[in-house]
């Protein structure tokens, strides 16, 4: 009888352990995807900063995408936007300053740095193309060209 | 067969006749885009890594985001989508079987055909039969999260009676996995698991085997702890509205009008009326158990509407969602209620009219005339089938998705399709969300670039030159 017990609670403890365990782990994975919100906040004012972006489009977009929002759902929509362009996220982490997103994309993996300090660029590591504010549109060369001007 | 049975016969006769109609019009339902944006994180992202992210992001539904994993449609199967309804139907049935059978002292017979009864009159009569049934992702949350509640109380109540001989631990470890999953498939569900396990431990707390129901109650505590702590459900929470109304007064008294204006369209409706009949029609074959009797008033009200009343609560007090009427949350309290009227019913010392128990074969006719004449989803849904709009509608799908894989497998280096606006869209069963026109991105149009490995979707704007005639 003890003995029944004794494994039944060993289990039900081991399960509780689990849904502690599963829980931090989502809350460290939300709070990377807040982090990705601010970095992308930074991102936007950087770009303003070296005209990649006008002033007014500026605007428009930090009022619409963070000012009014929850730094919360600016991260879920970086994420989005990664998910969108064909790829999903493996790995996120923050290394100093740096935040590392490894995602895969059309069964390749490819790693992202988003750099924080003076130049704040989401480069992709194979194409060496940064991915600017979740947008590639028909710029995105010229676009690219500044942003590497920018890194060196 | 006696008269009883003949009439019971005739009865599921034409249950089974609106069930088989349901299966034929799902066959041509197709899933929506909110199907396939849900359905695409666990197959690019794999299970766990779904769960976590939708835990991490939008919600506490752990069990639901395991069930968006495991469906034809996560597996690329988009044409066997349809077969989630008959399952989900069977399912029903089954659940309510399970529960009734733990309950009641019956001929199998009965119990089986009241099973079908609650579950038909239930489709017949719920205000939107799309979230219901016919919307996969939807069904899972709003009428899955019910029958789990079924299984765990017809388990729980199994393993009760068992503790007066033996444990059964078999008993015990299905009551715990449908504890877990249950919890973790809807919101509205906590209060309901809440007052049980409160209820069960305080009248328990005494008594000799107390211990055996512990690992229940510490499970469910564990469970609902669980979901309720998540980043993404604490999110949703975390709005404006919760924070300057703490106690929701406002949310509470739309809760009220709402749910009193659900059971006014709901016995507005001549067909519930005739269930309630047909409902003590079968009374006498029905035996409660001694343990689990619900009479008295207190138990009816509790049952009737302060039970159902608490389920809809998250809805509106935490959420507060209060821009429209929600027919959705309404479907789920609906299954509720025709369960709970019938423990009510068939605990009542109320037997029927001796005038009526003479013309027992006119209660048949009765209930088939007021499903096919007065408002009811089987008659919607007759003429539905009839109209040929649901042929229309599966052809533009067909060749949606044709035109999609085709794009897909294609081996240039940036695919675009151009798809055409729906013309023909099942209002009764079809939940419009869909692509919008325009070359802007649209969360409905990534779902289906996302879904079909498309680099971009647009749909057909009647106001602009389309890429066809160019």
């Amino acid at each position: 009888m003890l003995n029944r017990l004794f494994i039944l609670w060993t289990l039900l403890l081991a399960f509780c352990g689990f849904l502690i365990y599963a829980n931090l782990e989502i809350r460290a994975y939300n709070k990377l995807i807040v982090g990705i919100g601010q970095v992308n906040e930074k991102l936007l004012v950087q770009m303003k900063d070296h005209k990649l972006i006008s002033s007014k489009r500026f605007e428009k977009g930090l009022k619409r995408q963070f000012i009014d929002r929850d730094p919360h759902e600016v991260g879920i929509d970086l994420l989005s936007y990664l998910e969108n362009t064909g790829a999903s996220i493996k790995h996120l982490e923050k290394r100093d300053s740096i935040w590392m997103v490894q995602v895969v994309s059309n069964n390749r993996d490819i790693s992202f740095s988003i750099i924080e300090g003076n130049n704040l660029v989401l480069l992709d590591s194979c194409t060496n193309i940064p991915y600017i504010c979740g947008k590639m549109d028909s710029k995105r060369a010229l676009e690219a060209d500044l942003a590497k001007e920018n890194c060196k | 067969m006696n008269r009883d049975s003949k009439v019971f016969v005739l009865f599921l006769s034409g249950c089974a006749f609106f069930l088989g109609l349901l299966v034929c019009i799902s066959y041509y339902n197709w899933p929506n885009a909110e199907d396939l944006s849900l359905t695409l994180i666990p197959r690019n992202i794999g299970l766990i890594n779904s769960i976590k992210h939708m835990m991490g992001t939008y919600d506490g539904r752990y069990f639901t985001n395991l069930l968006h994993g495991i469906n034809p449609l996560a597996w690329g199967f988009v044409e066997f989508v349809w077969l989630i309804t008959p399952v989900s139907i069977v399912f029903v049935i089954f659940g309510l079987y399970y529960f009734f059978s733990a309950l009641f002292e019956a001929k199998r017979f009965y119990i089986f055909g009241l099973s079908i009864f609650i579950t038909s009159i239930h489709f017949a009569t719920c205000l939107s039969i799309s979230h219901q049934l016919f919307w996969m992702s939807s069904s899972f949350v709003y009428l899955y999260s019910v029958v789990f509640l079924l299984l765990f109380l017809g388990t729980y109540i199994r393993y009760l009676e068992s503790l007066h001989l033996a444990p059964n631990q078999r008993l015990l470890l299905f009551s715990l996995i449908f504890l877990f999953c249950g919890v973790g498939m809807n919101e509205m569900m906590l209060p309901a698991y809440s007052i049980f396990l409160a209820h069960q431990i305080y009248y328990h707390f005494k008594s000799t085997f107390f211990k055996e129901l512990l690992p229940i109650y510490f499970v469910g505590f564990c469970s609902i702890v669980f979901f309720v702590a998540s980043p993404g459900i604490q999110m949703r929470l975390s709005n404006d509205y919760y924070f300057d109304n703490p106690f929701g007064f406002y949310s509470i008294k739309i809760a009220v009008i709402q749910y009193f204006q659900y059971i006014y369209l709901t016995l507005k409706m001549p067909l519930t009326w005739a269930a309630f009949l047909f409902m003590f029609f079968l009374k006498s074959n029905f035996l409660p158990k001694s343990n689990f009797s619900f009479n008295g008033y207190q138990s009816v009200l509790f049952l009737l509407f302060v039970f159902p009343f608490m389920l809809i609560l998250p809805y509106y007090v935490p959420l507060s969602h209060f821009n429209c009427f929600p027919d959705r949350i309404y479907g789920t309290i609906n299954l509720v209620h025709f369960v709970a009227i019938c423990l009510v019913i068939n605990n009542s010392k109320f037997s029927f009219l001796p005038q009526i128990q003479s013309n027992l074969f006119l209660l048949p006719i009765l209930m088939f005339g007021l499903a096919l004449f007065s408002k009811s989803n089987v008659k919607d849904l007759f003429l539905l089938y009839h109209s040929g709009k649901l042929e229309c509608f599966k052809t533009q799908f067909v060749k949606r998705d044709r035109i999609l894989k085709e794009a897909s497998s294609s081996e240039f280096t940036f695919s675009l399709v151009e798809l055409d606006t729906l013309k023909c869209v099942p209002d009764q069963i079809w939940i419009y969300t869909d692509m919008k026109p325009g070359t802007k991105a649209n969360h409905w149009n990534k779902a289906y670039q996302n879904y079909y490995s498309v680099d971009k979707v647009l749909l057909k704007d009647s106001k602009r030159r389309t890429i066809d005639a160019e």
